[in-house]
């Protein structure tokens, strides 16, 4: 995770925990008027940090994609590649967005709905994957406290 | 919830002013084509349920305990090994 983070955050970042900003030239879903993000890794783990540039709101907690489903790297329709100016998947780092309540052992996250980031470029969307049978609420910590 | 049979190529109508065709049928999709005035928004189901999701995360993330979240996802990682 920290070699496919930090090489595709290219010269943009020598350190994994340094901002980054990224834009979403069509916003999040339910915040399409706001564009632009930076992004954050939190400590060493897969958690990151995502907030509006130069304000707080909105923020969101993701988790690297790769971090919680092995091997996850959806397919995209050619016209987000070509709008993230990705030749392929291969050139984008996916994350999720999580819930995470005040008990962090019922965090949930959406693997439906990824954000992909093209970190050379700067770019980024979400996008709602088609045909899949990811959950759009999946649980990180299993309930009988194997967390 | 009402239930209404078709086969492809036949349609049925929304208040009149929308129809609803189902296009084409494989085993396990259906191709559906919906002919609706340009105000009304016809979007996949999972894209409200993300938008909801969307705006809980961000009313969630403002009082994350990280502490928590890391002691519990070692935890986790402990009980993986």
């Amino acid at each position: 995770m920290e070699r496919v983070w930090m090489n595709k955050m290219g010269k943009n970042s020598k350190k994994g925990n340094e901002p980054c900003v990224i834009r979403f030239p069509m916003g999040i879903l339910g915040f399409e008027d706001v564009g632009e993000y930076t992004v954050r890794r939190h400590g060493e783990g897969p958690v990151f940090e995502l907030r509006a540039a130069g304000r707080d709101y909105p923020g969101f907690i993701l988790f690297e994609a790769e971090s919680i489903e092995k091997g996850y790297r959806p397919a995209l329709p050619d016209e987000l590649l070509k709008a993230l100016e990705a030749p392929d998947e291969g050139e984008l780092c996916f994350f999720v967005i999580a819930v995470v309540p005040k008990d962090v052992g019922e965090t949930t996250v959406n693997l439906k709905s990824p954000l992909a980031v093209n970190f050379r470029a700067g770019l980024a969307a979400q996008t709602v994957l088609d045909g899949t049978d990811y959950s759009l609420r999946h649980r990180i910590f299993s309930k009988n406290g194997g967390r | 919830m009402l239930v209404i049979s078709r086969r492809a190529g036949e349609s049925f109508l929304i208040d009149g002013g929308i129809e609803v065709v189902v296009l084409e049928m494989t085993n396990d999709k259906v191709k559906i084509g919906i002919n609706a005035p340009r105000d009304i928004r016809v979007i996949r189901r999972e894209l409200r349920d993300t938008e909801n999701l969307n705006l809980e995360s961000v009313a969630c993330a403002a009082d994350v305990d990280f502490c928590e979240l890391s002691h519990a996802l070692s935890r986790k990682k402990e009980n993986l090994r």
